[in-house]
């Protein structure tokens, strides 16, 4: 099962003297569906194009079934991509969209109609064939793309945001399909997204990517709930980065002093204890909805209110937290006592407080 | 997205130093033929120029500034002054003329803006000979502006109107007024209507409105009329030809008689490459001024 | 108030539509003219077009200048298109320059461009008569090929091309498959506007044809200057005809209607 099919080897990547890529390597297993996360601009395109051949690295290795492709044309490498505008042919309708790989390698014209017909039945476009890209719906296009790509039966194939352009509704439709459509080829899949719902719904294995460098590499368990640095944690799921000073750990739980405003607590891991020693600094990443507040002083943070919102069903609280920042808590429910000025105590389970590396200029991704 | 674009636009130079192979092939003939059949002769005109014209036909291949002294001459200068003179006043009729047209259609509701567009293009696109030949009907002595004239008791004799200096003016104005007025429509066409209302709501009166924001944002279009109307006005000597039947002298007059008649080649050079001059300075221009590249309305 | 602003700017713009299309309708109604003078109006006739067909210089005039239209703008829209294409993925120094040195024939006016040429065919030795007017018409033809193709590549979506890459197109292959129909309005329409500046060309025709090859325009202009006989009104007429077919027709290929310019 655990064959490699694709190997990144240290790619760089520079435009116009910025970086993009900064020495990325990567062992993609087959029938993964893994998902490269992260903010626009964060290198996740370029990865794709040059794993598509559409872009070539300055340095580093692409490796498909273990035969070095890097500098193999688009059209002779067995990986297929699926656009983000779709790039469907907008002069040809949708039989000769799915049907062009095939066109281009000969393939016998009898042959060509009956696995059109079986991507189209793939894809639930059946009677589709003479519809024109322009005559469909977001959502008919994506799945053409898809048909279109998938037909020429890639080791790999690649997916750009594909259902960035679609409705809320639409997209999660579509990530239940994406999802069988995958199980049922087997194939490869390497999707691309910037939002982490997507990408912790539908991934074998997510790849969180910031400024052309792997922030974490890990299942959708990993990512969510073991983040490694405040970066990832911030940006799958929202969560709070609180640094203090490391007191002592007991039983396994971390207790650390937040300069004038208390004491939080931490689950300290078999494996980072070597690294974790009493008055270092340390950073936590704690996620909103797992903070409790309390009106009565206890153990935790003694933070004021500022202001609390509604969004979506959930009551948001922001607090002062001086220098840590505005901390936000999140809870379901749109009842609180709690007003603006007023004192709270903030604390939460050990396992939900997670050390992370801190990632300097964090706040900009917020 | 910009991320994502700018990914894309930069890809655009990356893919380049893999692919370009034989791109080349497709830009040979542009390059041959630019390179061939508009730059080389033009350099030869600029060559030509500086020559010396043989004594019974033909050029001596000798350097002389002989031709550009020529034109200093008064009888030249005034024809270079005559050209500009009616350059000038047709270049503003039409951007007083053409200026309104351009803007009222622009406003206009879109089913009807396209309507109005085919009727400008049409008689753009008829023949410029078949116009100005109706013009002759119109103009000629007792021809149809006449008997209306006089039908009206406006005038008791006929004008003699053909080959006379407004009827050149009136043949140059209305073979360039589609410049203008399509030039014009298309910078007032792309301009944002809610400055004029944001000026408009901050207490400007509509003329003050008009003067400063409308004129302002259609500046591009007004340059890009002028250009294409002042530069091809200096060289429609068939007009003056025509309508003017010998009595007016433009610099592209004075051209085709020293090919034709006078036969003096290097002359004739000099005197283009002086109106090729102008011409660019005036491009020039236009580029620094409006900051476009492309003339508006040209396409 | 905003009514009767309406209603001036309707009333100005069709007194200067009226007085636009004033010499081509004169042109018209005197073709059915009943006599050779346009002095009194004698009645409505189609002896004109009648004479028109069967004088042998003036059809042949109209052939010459119809083969040379169509061999400038064919010439011009390979030259245009493949240039365009080709200029859009090349990335020498040289590009500029020769991308504004090619557009010089159309913003030059034309009489510098007919001096240009016959200066320099003349110089080169080559015989005057259609092999000139062709390369002199196909010089200005190209720019319109060229523009027209080029702001039609700026709206095509990059990603067209690579997917068809991706699904394993050669480059060749992507050009007639994916770009070539794709920009094919452009070319067209950018054609037909070519080829209707070609026909109606004197200025740089009169300057480089030969004794023996008459284009329409330049024998109107003799004529004008001369004297006209109303089978030019006939001819205009029917030229006017055809223009209409043209214009209709690069309308419905492009959604912006080309002007001349």
């Amino acid at each position: 099962m655990s064959e490699i099919i694709l190997e990144l080897d240290g790619i760089k990547k520079c435009f116009d003297e910025t970086d993009v890529l900064k020495g990325i390597s990567l062992s993609i297993e087959k029938g993964e569906f893994i998902t490269f996360l992260g903010a626009s601009g964060c290198g996740k395109t370029t990865t794709l194009r040059i794993i598509a051949g559409l872009e070539q690295p300055d340095e580093g290795h692409v490796r498909l079934n273990g035969r070095d492709v890097t500098d193999l044309e688009p059209n002779k490498r067995n990986v297929n991509t699926v656009f983000q505008n779709y790039a469907l042919f907008p002069h040809m309708d949708v039989y000769s969209n799915v049907a062009y790989g095939l066109k281009l390698k000969k393939v016998e014209k009898r042959e060509i109609a009956r696995r059109v017909e079986e991507m189209l039945e793939l894809v639930q476009l059946s009677g589709y064939e003479k519809r024109m890209p322009s005559e469909l719906s977001g959502g008919q296009r994506q799945r053409v793309a898809i048909a279109r790509a998938v037909i020429n039966n890639p080791q790999v194939l690649l997916l750009d945001e594909p259902l960035g352009a679609l409705d809320l509704q639409l997209r999660r439709q579509m990530q239940v399909e994406l999802k069988r459509i995958q199980k049922s080829l087997g194939i490869t899949f390497i999707y691309i997204t910037h939002d982490q719902e997507e990408a912790l719904n539908m991934s074998d294995r997510i790849v969180v990517m910031r400024e052309g460098r792997f922030q974490q590499i890990g299942t959708p368990n990993q990512v969510y709930y073991h983040p490694r640095t405040s970066y990832v944690a911030r940006f799958v799921g929202t969560a709070n980065i609180i640094t203090g000073r490391l007191e002592e750990i007991r039983e396994g739980i971390a207790w650390i002093a937040v300069e004038g405003k208390g004491e939080i607590c931490a689950l300290a891991e078999e494996g980072q204890l070597p690294w974790l020693t009493p008055g270092q600094e340390v950073h936590v990443a704690v996620r909103g909805e797992n903070m409790t507040l309390h009106r009565e002083p206890g153990k935790g943070l003694r933070l004021p209110v500022i202001e609390k919102s509604f969004a979506g069903g959930m009551l948001r609280i922001s607090l002062d937290g001086g220098e840590l920042g505005e901390l936000i808590s999140s809870r379901q429910g749109i009842d609180s006592s709690f007003g603006p000025g007023d004192l709270v105590t903030v604390s939460w389970e050990p396992d939900q407080g997670v050390f992370v590396d801190l990632e300097e200029a964090d706040e900009r991704i917020q | 997205m910009s991320g994502y674009n700018k990914i894309i636009n930069q890809s655009g130079t990356g893919a380049e130093k893999k692919t370009k192979g034989h791109w080349w092939m497709t830009v040979a003939p542009l390059y041959g033929f630019t390179i061939l059949f508009v730059a080389l002769p033009i350099l030869y005109l600029i060559i030509l120029s500086f020559l010396t014209r043989a004594q019974t036909w033909g050029v001596v291949n000798q350097f002389t500034l002989e031709n550009y002294a020529r034109i200093v001459k008064p009888v030249y200068l005034n024809t270079f002054k005559e050209s500009f003179q009616l350059a000038i006043l047709t270049t503003i009729t039409t951007l007083l003329v053409g200026y309104p047209f351009g803007y009222f259609m622009a406003r206009l509701p879109r089913k009807q803006k396209s309507f109005m567009m085919l009727l400008v293009v049409i008689p753009f696109w008829t023949s410029a000979l078949m116009r100005m030949y109706g013009w002759i009907i119109i103009f000629r002595s007792n021809g149809i502006l006449d008997k209306i004239l006089m039908g009206l008791k406006i005038t008791e004799k006929p004008l003699k109107l053909l080959y006379s200096y407004p009827a050149v003016l009136v043949g140059m104005i209305y073979s360039l007024l589609p410049f203008m007025i399509l030039s014009v429509y298309s910078s007032t066409d792309k301009m944002d209507w809610s400055l004029v209302e944001a000026a408009r709501d901050l207490g400007a009166t509509r003329l003050k409105a008009f003067l400063t924001v409308t004129v302002k944002m259609t500046l591009p279009g007004i340059l890009s009329g002028i250009v294409l109307v002042f530069i091809p006005s200096m060289g429609l000597f068939f007009i003056a030809d025509i309508l003017g039947g010998g009595k007016v002298m433009l610099v592209g007059n004075l051209i085709q008689n020293q090919l034709q008649s006078g036969r003096d080649w290097p002359f004739a050079a000099a005197l283009s490459v002086v109106l090729m001059i102008f011409t660019s300075i005036m491009i020039w221009l236009y580029r620094k001024l409006s900051g476009v590249k492309d003339l508006e309305g040209l396409l | 108030m905003k009514k009767g602003r309406i209603r001036c700017s309707a009333i100005y713009q069709a007194v200067l539509l009226a007085l636009m299309y004033l010499p081509i309708v004169v042109v018209v109604v005197y073709s059915f003219h009943a006599s050779k003078s346009t002095i009194r109006w004698q009645g409505w006739s189609l002896d004109w077009y009648r004479k028109l067909a069967g004088n042998r210089g003036l059809l042949e005039a109209l052939k010459n200048s119809l083969i040379l239209a169509g061999l400038s703008s064919g010439a011009a829209g390979v030259i245009g298109t493949l240039g365009a294409v080709g200029m859009a993925r090349v990335n020498w120094k040289s590009k500029g320059a020769v991308e504004y040195i090619s557009t010089l024939p159309i913003m030059i006016p034309e009489i510098i461009l007919g001096m240009v040429f016959m200066a320099f065919f003349a110089a080169m030795g080559l015989p005057f008569g259609m092999v000139t007017l062709v390369l002199g018409h196909t010089s200005f033809c190209i720019p319109y090929v060229f523009m027209m193709v080029k702001s039609s590549l700026v709206g095509l979506d990059k990603s067209l091309g690579e997917a068809a890459k991706d699904l394993g197109a050669s480059e060749v292959r992507v050009f007639f498959d994916i770009t070539l129909p794709l920009i094919m309005p452009a070319v067209l329409s950018g054609m037909l506007l070519a080829f209707a500046m070609s026909l109606d060309d004197v200025v740089i025709s009169i300057f480089v044809t030969g004794a023996r090859t008459n284009t329409l325009p330049i024998r109107i202009y003799t004529q004008l200057k001369s004297g006209v006989t109303p089978e030019i009104n006939a001819l205009c007429t029917i030229m006017l005809a055809v223009t209409f077919v043209i214009v209709g027709l690069s309308r419905m290929l492009g959604k912006k209607a080309p002007a001349r310019g």
